[in-house]
């Protein structure tokens, strides 16, 4: 086989191992194979498929790494007061915010609900138009790489982005330094949904800054074509 | 117990102690014992310092909220599962509205090259390849998987591997290299190892 050919033979060599790959292994088995506490059967097929998907191979790789920490005794350079206080001083600021939210919510709907100021159900609303809407996911690795597109027509933009999160915290977003909007992640893991209008979104830099609590801020930069 | 005998105790009587009172000095020693190692093995998972000190803290929150549920052993080995656990969800998430928009892509690309399949000779090459593949560094190996077996787009790969788009490229440029240099080695120097 000369160079040619041999360029030609590994789409088909490459499809032939796609075609051999199968289901994905749960994390945990892969989690056992990097610590070596799988039985030896069971190890040899989840290597085998291993040797075949990507996605399962980046995972193991970093599965190793972290068990190969272990053993490691150096010195790290990290913040650790900031670490600590997100175990010990979020949860304590948490649970007395919480308590003073939930006696200041309570009293408010008493109040409302005695004034009539509370709001009725058979409110009229403008739903736009699925045609109108366009989503536009966005990534804090790669932000403001490529500039994104929306189109003219639609009237809002679903912006999708991910932020690690802990459930018990609350979450803000802010477009370009505007009018802080709480969020709530839809899955409960980080990913979120936001709907701005579309008119926000001109051409040229934005940034999407999502805070969480008071302890940090998460930012997605991005450029509108 | 007063706070200053925690520092004398286990962490298993720690452990032990915070299930009965709640005793945020008992998991505060617990904090400081333990934090540096934890840390380690998050910033060799994540490879970047700040999502590893979310998923320390992650962890360890994690731990205090579920320390109902230790029974015993080595709470330290319990700790680093739990740590492993957030690091598997946290790279998940991260991937899986990447992996959601690949996963159509890949079965129509292995539709289409079901036939492709068919002769000895391609099953043959293939074997042999995968051999090679997985010969190649960490980097290489893994955006060539991800590459032209999962068929992520560079974009979808750099993602993945926190790098950008160039050295993705690069990745991959090198191992085309490599694979064209084992295959055209001698037969004898091929299949020394596997990566994986």
């Amino acid at each position: 086989m000369n160079e040619g050919e041999f360029e030609k033979a590994l789409e088909r060599g490459f499809a032939g191992m796609r075609a051999r790959r199968g289901p994905c292994p749960a994390a945990e088995k892969l989690a056992g194979l990097a610590s070596g506490e799988l039985p030896v059967d069971e190890a040899a097929s989840i290597r085998a498929h291993v040797a075949v998907c990507g996605a399962c191979d980046a995972m193991l790789v970093r599965l190793r790494k972290f068990e190969e920490a272990k053993a490691d005794d150096l010195p790290v350079d990290a913040r650790e007061e900031r670490m600590r206080a997100k175990v010990f001083l979020g949860r304590r600021v948490r649970r007395g915010a919480v308590a003073v939210a939930g006696y200041a919510v309570a009293a408010g709907v008493l109040v409302c609900g005695y004034l009539g100021l509370l709001p009725r159900r058979n409110v009229e609303r403008t739903v736009p138009s699925w045609d109108t809407v366009e989503s536009i996911g966005l990534n804090r690795v790669r932000g403001g790489a490529a500039p994104l597109a929306a189109k003219a027509s639609s009237r809002f933009v679903i912006l999708s982005f991910f932020v690690d999160i802990r459930p018990d915290l609350r979450y803000e977003a802010v477009l370009d330094g505007g009018e802080a909007k709480s969020v709530t992640s839809y899955d409960g893991v980080g990913n979120f949904h936001l709907v701005v209008d579309r008119r926000l979104l001109g051409t040229g830099r934005h940034v999407l800054t999502v805070r969480e609590g008071n302890l940090r801020t998460v930012e997605f930069p991005f450029e509108m074509k | 117990m007063r706070p200053e005998d925690y520092d004398a105790r286990t962490d298993e009587e720690l452990v032990a102690s915070f299930q009965a009172s709640g005793s945020e000095g008992a998991f505060a020693v617990l904090w400081r014992r333990h934090w540096a190692r934890i840390y380690r093995q998050c910033l060799a998972f994540a490879g970047n310092q700040a999502d590893a000190e979310d998923l320390t803290a992650q962890a360890f929150t994690r731990a205090w909220r579920e320390a109902h549920r230790f029974q015993g052993g080595n709470f330290l080995a319990w700790l680093a599962v739990i740590a492993r656990n957030c690091c598997v969800n946290h790279v998940r998430s991260a991937w899986s509205r990447l992996v959601t928009a690949a996963g159509d892509e890949i079965t129509a690309m292995a539709d289409q090259q079901h036939d492709a399949q068919g002769s000895q000779e391609d099953r043959t090459f293939s074997a042999e390849l995968e051999q090679l593949v997985n010969q190649l560094p960490d980097e290489q190996r893994v955006a060539v998987k991800l590459f032209f077996i999962d068929g992520y787009s560079y974009e979808q790969i750099a993602g993945l591997m926190q790098c950008d788009v160039k050295r993705v490229k690069s990745y991959l440029q090198n191992a085309k290299r490599k694979l064209q240099m084992l295959w055209f080695e001698p037969a004898e120097a091929k299949g020394k190892g596997s990566g994986t």
